[in-house]
């Protein structure tokens, strides 16, 4: 490379005095475009970015001419092997038999990344795979949209292969060719190195009346270390030996129709697994075969009301073969249609006896206005079994959305106060005092409590937990964070954190300057009803509150 | 206590790192905060920080910064090895995705520095090699010259065009494909 030029004028040209290694770490976050007009602005930058350590080939600006601009950049670079490659498609023109000849060599000349993303709601012409590969990470999505699929072909199982470097793989929006060669073969056989081991959306290829063809996946790789399959709703066998497999992901992928009736398997032989993260429905048959002793953590796991629902069965069936884990995260989803009626003791009992959990973390999804019943007593049914409880986070953020899929749309309560009676208030009407009394957390020392309002049911809660006449001996500090999330904005105002051009202001329900006074409140109603004598309270205004034991 | 006894954790958890800037000033850090500088993190294994660790090619207003970054992400950092909360189960709760975003908003604030200052940081995180904060600077400035033509990046950055207007048009020509 050119030697720097020095300059004089107007504080000096620090950009070009940088080193090569770090001028070129900066050209490596420009999209190859700007990178390689680079060259023009002085000796110094000329072929500056032949050696940058990552290429970003995007066609947003290019469009029709993006192939012949791809196959010049990788022409001119500086050496045969490329560090990293990352290639994002957002125009159907850049799809075709052509674009995917050019990724098939492209893919030969990564040595440590390959990124291949569709944007463009159409899908990639059938992508062959290279008969090798030197790159550690190879990270694929074919497809622009969710439902659609770009066909991806396995090296021919005849000829020889080496993906020996391969550390890390993600497919998405892939659809697979599983008659001509499983993907679980080709993985188990050709990438033995593999570590972790992503699936995202992932088909099996289609069937001739156009539904989709039931497919196993069967991993013999001894050196995986975490498998995530989601929303991979073909599946009719999932089976993985691995001797190093520590994090095991499944997330929605029994819930499809086609699966309905069929013997769905899941077989794991992961002697180290220690970390379950599971949603959605469990498959006819799941079994662990070193047991499930070493599973310490269960991550994920939903539940939904009424819980005899078929989901929550599930989970139940999963917690009760996980009995050991110390550790548990649940979301409980309540329909906007949940009344009082609803939380029967009947309904609330279907959680079983988890001694074993320490730390547990629930977060609720509903949205509190539109559902007319209490939360506490949901929330009480799975604290209760767990007796030997050390930790416990509960995450209330999500009662506050407008919607269940935009965290961004906010609602704010109004006129709580008069909204609903406080059956707390009174422990002669409280209808779940009784459970309350029963609740033995001897050994709680930390209570989080995020996406706090101070809305009378939330506050039903806080009573519950730490109420005036409660035993903690244990508890050692609560910590509860506000909502909204506010942080300051350009001109020292406070605004959301969604964002200060997010439409969750809009939306809200709650003029700004009195959410900031309801937020001010909150602190004052905590530090007055929880009085808490063997601490103290300290707050960050609209932010946090803490108490901590002194005594 | 400046020896970073080798067996007892919680003795390293509680170890004190001091730093040294080019100016003479000295910085108190814990050994989590001091470590996210893979350079100083070789210095705690060699054993060679007793007496501090004297940063000849970091100014005190660049090392004060340098530290607030580390201390942050540090703290992010312990949710993975359980020495953030007092309490060591919770490291194994996922991180909340509130203490996320506070991350990347203190990201976003910690950028707002004028030009030298950057570069300064950039140079600091090079040296101290700490791949977060070199990552987030060196994509500061690459994000002020996307998109940008060469003459407004030369007038940014002041950089003088040293190439003969033949030498130019010749490099114009040669990287056609890339303009337009």
């Amino acid at each position: 490379m050119a030697g720097s030029s020095k300059v004089a004028a107007g504080g000096g040209d620090r950009l070009s005095d940088l080193p090569d290694g770090i001028l070129e770490h900066v050209l490596s976050f420009l999209p190859a475009a700007d990178a390689v007009r680079s060259s023009v602005l002085s000796r110094r930058w000329l072929r500056a970015w032949a050696h940058a350590p990552a290429l970003n080939l995007s066609d947003e600006h290019l469009q029709d001419r993006f192939l012949g601009f791809a196959r010049e950049l990788l022409a001119r670079y500086g050496a045969p092997d490329v560090p990293a490659l990352n290639v994002t498609l957002g125009c159907e023109s850049s799809l075709g038999p052509a674009a995917a000849a050019w990724l098939r060599g492209a893919m030969e000349r990564a040595v440590e990344l390959i990124s291949v993303t569709v944007t463009t709601p159409g899908t990639m012409h059938q992508l062959t795979l290279p008969r090798g590969m030197r790159a550690k990470s190879m990270t694929l999505r074919l497809s622009g949209v969710p439902f659609k699929h770009g066909p991806l072909v396995l090296p021919d199982p005849g000829a020889p292969t080496s993906f020996g470097a391969l550390t890390e793989l993600s497919l998405s929006r892939v659809r697979l060719q599983e008659n001509v060669r499983p993907l679980g073969e080709f993985l188990s056989s050709c990438c033995p190195g593999l570590r972790k081991l992503r699936l995202t959306k992932v088909s099996g290829g289609l069937v001739a009346d156009g539904g989709l063809q039931l497919w196993p996946l069967v991993l013999h790789l001894d050196m995986l270390e975490e498998l995530v399959v989601d929303r991979v709703e073909s599946f009719n066998k999932l089976q993985v030996v691995s001797a190093s497999l520590r994090v095991l992901g499944v997330h929605s992928c029994f819930e499809s129709l086609s699966q309905w009736g069929i013997d769905t398997v899941v077989e794991i032989s992961a002697p180290r697994l220690d970390v379950v993260g599971w949603s959605g429905s469990l498959p006819k048959h799941i079994s662990f075969e070193n047991g499930s002793h070493c599973i310490r953590w269960l991550s994920g796991i939903c539940f939904y009301l009424p819980g005899r629902e078929s989901r929550s069965a599930s989970a139940v069936r999963l917690l009760e073969m996980c009995s050991v884990a110390n550790y548990l995260s649940v979301y409980i989803d309540i329909p906007d249609s949940t009344t009082p009626s609803m939380l029967t003791q009947e309904e609330l009992d279907h959680v079983p006896q988890l001694p074993n959990i320490r730390v547990l973390s629930l977060e609720l999804v509903a949205i509190l206005r539109f559902i007319s019943c209490p939360i506490a007593p949901i929330i009480l049914s799975f604290i209760r079994r767990c007796n030997n409880l050390t930790w416990l986070h509960i995450d209330l953020s999500m009662l506050h959305q407008f919607s269940r899929f935009n965290r961004a749309y906010l609602m704010v309560p109004d006129n709580d106060d008069t909204e609903v009676k406080k059956p707390c208030q009174s422990s002669d009407c409280n209808p779940w005092k009784a459970c309350r009394d029963q609740l033995e957390l001897g050994s709680l020392r930390e209570i989080r409590i995020s996406g706090f309002m101070g809305t009378d049911r939330e506050m039903e809660i806080a009573h519950v937990l730490f109420g005036v006449g409660v035993e903690r001996p244990a508890l050692e500090r609560i910590s509860i964070s506000l909502f909204p999330h506010l942080r300051q904005g350009m001109d020292g105002s406070p605004v959301c954190s969604a964002g200060a051009t997010s439409p969750a202001f809009k939306r809200m329900s709650l003029p700004f300057p009195q959410l900031l006074q309801h937020m001010d409140s909150i602190a004052d109603k905590m530090k007055a009803q929880f009085p808490l004598v063997e601490g103290y309270w300290e707050t960050i205004p609209r932010k946090e509150l803490t108490w901590s034991r002194t005594c | 206590m400046a020896s970073a006894g080798s067996g007892d954790e919680k003795a390293a958890a509680a170890a004190m790192i001091t730093l040294i800037s080019s100016d003479n000033e000295k910085f108190e850090v814990t050994e989590a905060t001091a470590t996210l500088s893979q350079t100083i993190r070789h210095m705690i294994e060699d054993g060679c920080t007793d007496g501090g660790v004297p940063l000849p090619n970091v100014t005190s207003k660049i090392l004060a910064r340098v530290i607030e970054y580390c201390k942050k992400h540090a703290t992010a950092a312990a949710g993975e090895e359980g020495s953030s909360s007092s309490f060591s189960d919770a490291a194994f709760l996922e991180v909340d995705r509130a203490f996320l975003e506070e991350l990347e908003e203190f990201d976003d604030a910690f950028l707002e520095v004028d030009r030298a200052t950057l570069f300064d940081l950039i140079l600091a995180a090079n040296y101290l090699d700490i791949k977060g904060l070199l990552n987030l600077t060196c994509q500061k400035v690459a994000d002020s010259v996307k998109g940008k033509t060469p003459e407004q990046i030369r007038e940014m950055y002041n950089i003088v065009n040293d190439l003969t207007p033949e030498e130019e048009a010749e490099i114009r020509r040669e990287t056609q494909w890339a303009f337009e």
